[in-house]
């Protein structure tokens, strides 16, 4: 018996079945696509948690000084998480020089996002509370995109769509190409109120529910999907728009993306660890019985599906190669004189083919949808993303998961 | 109280129906497509004994002048070919394993049927071919040095024109393998047999070159 085929498939079949749940979703339900007229202008709060962000922290503030929304409905505050750099003096400057006045900082000793994010709340005025992350801009439109759908009582948060900010190094394209498809996805899931982790930012909060559920947990890898999954408990929705937007910058090296990834997967299976009792529990809906267990599985599909086709398929054969090369002495010029096409159709297994094809068609009709909803052009930056995203993104996942069960099983400690 | 929608039942059920289908799809064009592969193999081996069978009458009715046919070295590649496929086939999750055996074991008798016949043809007409018998095993553990002695194998026949190289898988439950490696005192794989003389276990690419006579 051939167990690892048997497990490549068993991942390929669930994968299949998530897809397919979701397309059916997509064309029984559609998108929450509609943009909703602003009729009035709560307070809003929006704080800036901000550790050694010198760099980005004014061009932050100054997208969310130049928002399309009343400026004395806005309640801004910049938290200074004992930054060791000058984050502090820069932007105590820029406001002295700018003369502006609702616009409060904060400064604490260094405690981590989510205690400078509660330390925010507990300064704040607004009805609403956003978090923004210093290395983020909001689009001047988003704010009163978003505000209009809180009139219904049971919406906790609304989230924007989240794009990265000109993709420049063949990583960042490929990030840009995930956060599109993520984005579309979660837009998708929050039709039937599964979303799970509502991210930095520009995430907007109703403060009432923020406080109901105790504010952001301190000390914890991941508090955006902690504090979502307290807001999921109590049954509250989080709306995901895809018409509000904000840019938010990418890692630029593979050894920052997989800290970061890094970070975010154990967070997630720490939380998810904590909030055991929601996977496969009725009582949540489909976040219960399809969404958690999804997420909680993703990272052993990811590490099965992609190590072992990776190791069946390129580097196993790879490595019979060289050691069959090396029995010759690497005699290449006998090779070449006998050189014929590689395969016949004797070699090709039909049924992996067929697989890859389905998967392949469905990736690219998803890709197509994603793009479409999230206003965005296939080619924009270039011809390199969506194949780095459709080949390169899943062994990259599967690396950092690795990473995450290593960590997890020596024990590593990781802070924020 | 804030009140959560139910689970969406249909919606499993009808995303179950259809990635089974889909997987079923999968699996039956693969088990449908290896028989196919299958019956090609058998077409080859039939159409390859036909040959064999028609040499072996011709040398009857000539009493034994096989030197004036040329099929004998003709069918090597033809031989070869079917190894070839049966080695590819042997790979694929979907193949029955019986008929694959069976179509294995088919091949071997024709590949001792050949042999005997190229043995005599390079005796009797001044032919000075290399014949090399290669005893193997598919079980990895059983033979670690398997798969590099076969690809040496393959780079030796490519390399020298007058090298014959016959395989036989010595987990194949046969009476004539059987005798074949009785008579040439073959015990394990891989051995080889290098125009009559054992060599057993695993021998680099260096060593076959010195025992051939190029």
């Amino acid at each position: 018996m051939d167990y690892m085929q048997i497990l490549v498939w068993l991942a390929f079949y669930s994968s299949l079945y998530i897809l397919i749940f979701w397309l059916l979703t997509f064309f029984e339900k559609g998108l929450l696509t509609e943009t909703k007229k602003i009729k009035y202008f709560p307070l809003v709060t929006i704080a800036i948690p901000a550790y050694n962000e010198e760099k980005n922290i004014i061009e932050t503030v100054e997208s969310v000084l130049a928002l399309d929304y009343p400026k004395n409905k806005l309640d801004i505050i910049v938290v200074d998480d004992g930054s060791k750099d000058n984050t502090l003096n820069v932007i105590k400057n820029y406001l002295k020089k700018h003369k502006n006045s609702n616009v409060k900082v904060i400064h604490q000793d260094n405690a981590g996002k989510g205690a400078a994010l509660n330390n925010a709340i507990k300064n704040s005025r607004g009805e609403f509370f956003v978090c923004l992350d210093a290395d983020s801009t909001v689009a001047p439109d988003a704010l009163r995109k978003m505000v209009p759908h809180f009139a219904n009582k049971n919406v906790a948060v609304v989230l924007p769509l989240m794009k990265i900010k000109s993709p420049k190094s063949a990583l960042q394209k490929l990030q840009w190409c995930e956060y599109l498809l993520n984005f579309f996805y979660k837009s998708l899931m929050s039709v039937l109120d599964c979303v799970h982790v509502a991210p930095g930012p520009f995430s907007a909060y109703r403060k009432s529910i923020l406080n109901e559920v105790g504010g952001f947990a301190e000390n914890n890898l991941t508090e955006d999907l902690e504090v979502s999954l307290k807001i999921q408990k109590k049954h509250y929705k989080l709306l995901q728009l895809l018409d509000a937007e904000v840019y938010t910058k990418a890692p630029v090296t593979f050894k920052a993306f997989c800290k970061q990834r890094n970070r975010w997967y154990k967070g997630t299976l720490i939380n998810l660890f904590d909030y055991r009792n929601m996977i496969f529990n009725k009582k949540y809906g489909d976040f219960g019985m399809l969404q958690l267990p999804r997420v909680m599985f993703s990272g052993f599909l990811a590490v099965t599906f992609i190590s072992l086709t990776s190791y069946r398929y390129v580097f196993k054969p790879l490595y019979r190669h060289i050691i069959n090369w090396n029995s010759i002495n690497f005699d290449f010029a006998v090779l070449m004189n006998n050189l014929r096409f590689p395969f016949t159709w004797f070699d090709i297994n039909y049924t992996n083919l067929f697989f890859a094809l389905v998967s392949i068609t469905l990736a690219l009709i998803v890709i197509n949808y994603a793009y479409s909803f999230t206003r965005e052009k296939v080619f924009k930056y270039g011809f390199i993303s969506v194949p780095l995203y459709i080949i390169v993104y899943g062994m990259l996942a599967a690396f950092v998961w690795l990473t995450v069960f290593v960590d997890l099983a020596v024990g590593k400690k990781q802070k924020w | 109280m804030v009140k959560r929608a139910d689970v969406s039942r249909k919606r499993y059920i009808i995303a179950f129906l259809l990635a089974t289908g889909i997987f079923s799809i999968g699996l039956l064009l693969g088990i449908t497509l290896t028989s196919a592969k299958l019956s090609e193999v058998e077409k080859l081996q039939i159409e390859f004994r036909n040959r064999l069978i028609n040499l072996e009458m011709e040398d009857l009715l000539t009493e034994g002048k096989i030197c004036q046919f040329s099929d004998v070295d003709d069918l090597v590649d033809e031989l070869n070919k079917i190894g070839e496929t049966l080695t590819s086939i042997e790979d694929d999750p979907g193949t029955n394993r019986d008929e694959l055996v069976a179509l294995k074991e088919y091949y071997s008798l024709l590949e001792i049927r050949h042999m005997v016949y190229m043995q005599k043809f390079n005796e009797q007409c001044g032919k000075k071919l290399d014949i090399i018998l290669y005893f193997y095993s598919n079980d990895d553990e059983k033979c670690v040095d398997c798969a590099s002695q076969g690809y040496i194998l393959s780079y030796i026949r490519n390399k020298y024109s007058n090298v014959r190289i016959y395989s036989y898988d010595i987990d194949i439950d046969n009476p004539a393998i059987r005798t074949l490696m009785k008579i040439n005192n073959v015990t394990a794989a891989p051995s080889l047999v290098i125009n009559d003389d054992l060599y057993a276990g695993y021998n680099d690419k260096k060593f076959v070159e010195e025992k051939i006579s190029n």
